[in-house]
């Protein structure tokens, strides 16, 4: 068998060890069950808004499902900590191969597909609402879905990065929360830097922007017209190179770990 | 014996270089997406607006302003005050999503045909024909406001009727108009204008309103 055979394997054993992992914690089933309470609330909300019902339902909608790519990987990667780390079965796993790389990997793209099912599943009922209430053609339906569903690839890398190189969940968990509350932050990190009252921390600005996911850039239900496919195709690329930059530090953060 | 550069440093020049790669797509995403965020309308952006835009709420948070409104507006206390904290609430609610347009034509039918304070209504009209150009229904109204203030009731009427056969148009425009046309004598149009109502609308009490007055109209001849 050649050598390069083993770190895929083990990658594909482990991607499918934590799909099953989080569906048998039913942790995809509650996120699927919180998007599907919040296709409802914007149901009820048009309710209550006369003359404006499809901008409140789509809305409140779109949030629901940008906070479930966020929400996704964070709750899971959590799950993850505490039933690897706390329960001790990690060494179960990396006692035999997969290497530590081809589990991060595994790890990574598992929770990626555990997620993404959550946001497709929501977003097909969002769909089928839409369709019963007549609200389509909606422009910025398939842009909100490709953004959720890029976001969500991003939380994921920095999800693992924090889950897999921190010693507890809680750690973690307020480390996950704080990037991603930062990375919503990070387009107002330019506008500082070029202020003269913080010409001082120009440099570190720029560092910090530079690091932090630029999440915003995501949050395309709060333009004022829907993108252009170039956008999204410019998020993906976006997307891969970030999620990969963050997969690396996480490889050298975890070999360095102790189990 | 170590070889040199180690997996550790080689991986950290590579999430260097795909980082890099990451932020010269960032660039761009960032210039575009500050392209086609909403404008900001009021006199300066205070920290919260930041924090809101930030975190990508300006809609939901207009949303929000907009829920308020109807509840001030079906409130025993608008009636009371004759709605003198309407013409605020319209400005904020406004400068959060300046694109917001049934803010503008609610609140201006309101502050012009229920209020009878045309100056808030055409100051808040400019505001979003300002930031709504495309939007011609803005311009009818103001044009209905014009024509109101110049006492030429045909003309209001005709610039009503036209905006009220548009979809999203409020319910208190049709209703205005109907009652206009109940005033004028013209009862089978104000029952025209009901049935509109009773069609399309999809709430109870305007369809309740409107199986009323049908009921009373079409019991009238015109004069």
């Amino acid at each position: 068998m050649r050598r390069l055979d083993v770190p895929l394997a083990g990658s594909v054993a482990v991607a499918r060890y934590v799909v099953e992992l989080l569906f048998r914690s039913r942790l995809v089933v509650l996120l699927f069950a919180l998007g599907a309470a919040s296709v409802g609330v914007s149901v009820v909300l048009t309710f209550l808004t006369p003359g404006t019902e499809r901008r409140m339902f789509f809305d409140a909608a779109y949030l629901g499902l940008e906070a479930l790519a966020l929400l996704g990987p964070v709750l899971g990667a959590t799950v993850l900590q505490i039933l690897e780390f706390s329960q001790q079965t990690i060494w179960l796993v990396l006692v035999r191969p997969p290497s530590r790389p081809a589990y991060l990997w595994g790890r990574f793209c598992g929770l990626v597909v555990a997620s993404l099912s959550v946001i497709l599943a929501v977003g097909a009922l969002l769909a089928v609402a839409c369709l019963a209430g007549g609200a389509f053609p909606e422009p910025f339906f398939l842009p909100v879905l490709a953004a959720a569903a890029l976001e969500t690839v991003v939380v994921c890398a920095v999800a693992s990065l924090f889950s897999l190189s921190t010693t507890s969940y809680l750690e973690g968990v307020v480390l996950m929360l704080g990037v991603v509350a930062l990375g919503y932050l990070s387009s107002v990190l330019p506008a500082l830097a070029a202020s003269p009252d913080w010409a001082a921390f120009k440099p570190a600005l720029w560092v910090i922007y530079w690091i932090l996911p630029h999440l915003s850039d995501f949050a395309v239900r709060d333009f004022s017209a829907a993108p252009e496919s170039w956008y999204l195709g410019l998020l993906g690329a976006y997307t891969a190179a970030y999620a990969g930059a963050v997969l690396l530090v996480a490889a050298v953060a975890f070999a360095r770990r102790e189990v | 014996m170590r070889r040199w550069p180690s997996r550790g440093v080689k991986c950290s020049l590579a999430a260097a270089a795909l980082l890099l790669v990451a932020n010269l797509a960032g660039d761009r995403l960032a210039a575009r997406a500050a392209e086609r965020r909403l404008p900001y309308a009021g006199p300066e952006r205070t920290v919260g607006s930041k924090v809101a835009e930030g975190f990508a709420l300006r809609k939901i948070m207009a949303d929000r302003r907009w829920f308020e409104i109807l509840q001030y507006s079906g409130d025993i206390s608008f009636v009371l005050e004759k709605g003198k904290d309407l013409p605020r609430m319209m400005e904020a609610a406004t400068d959060i999503d300046p694109r917001f347009v049934h803010l503008y034509s609610f609140g201006a039918s309101t502050l012009m045909w229920e209020l009878e304070q045309p100056a808030e209504a055409v100051k808040l009209l400019r505001k979003g024909m300002t930031f709504n150009p495309e939007e011609k229904r803005l311009k009818m109204y103001l044009a209905a406001i014009a024509y109101r203030e110049g006492s030429d009731l045909a003309g209001e009427v005709g610039i009503l009727e036209a905006l009220v056969e548009s979809p999203g148009s409020p319910f208190m425009l049709r209703r205005i108009l109907a009652n206009t046309y109940a005033k004028m004598g013209r009862y089978r149009a104000a029952a025209r204008i009901a049935t509109l109502v009773l069609e399309t609308s999809g709430h109870h009490a305007e369809r309740r309103w409107a199986a009323a007055k049908i009921a009373v109209w079409s019991q009238e001849k015109d004069r």
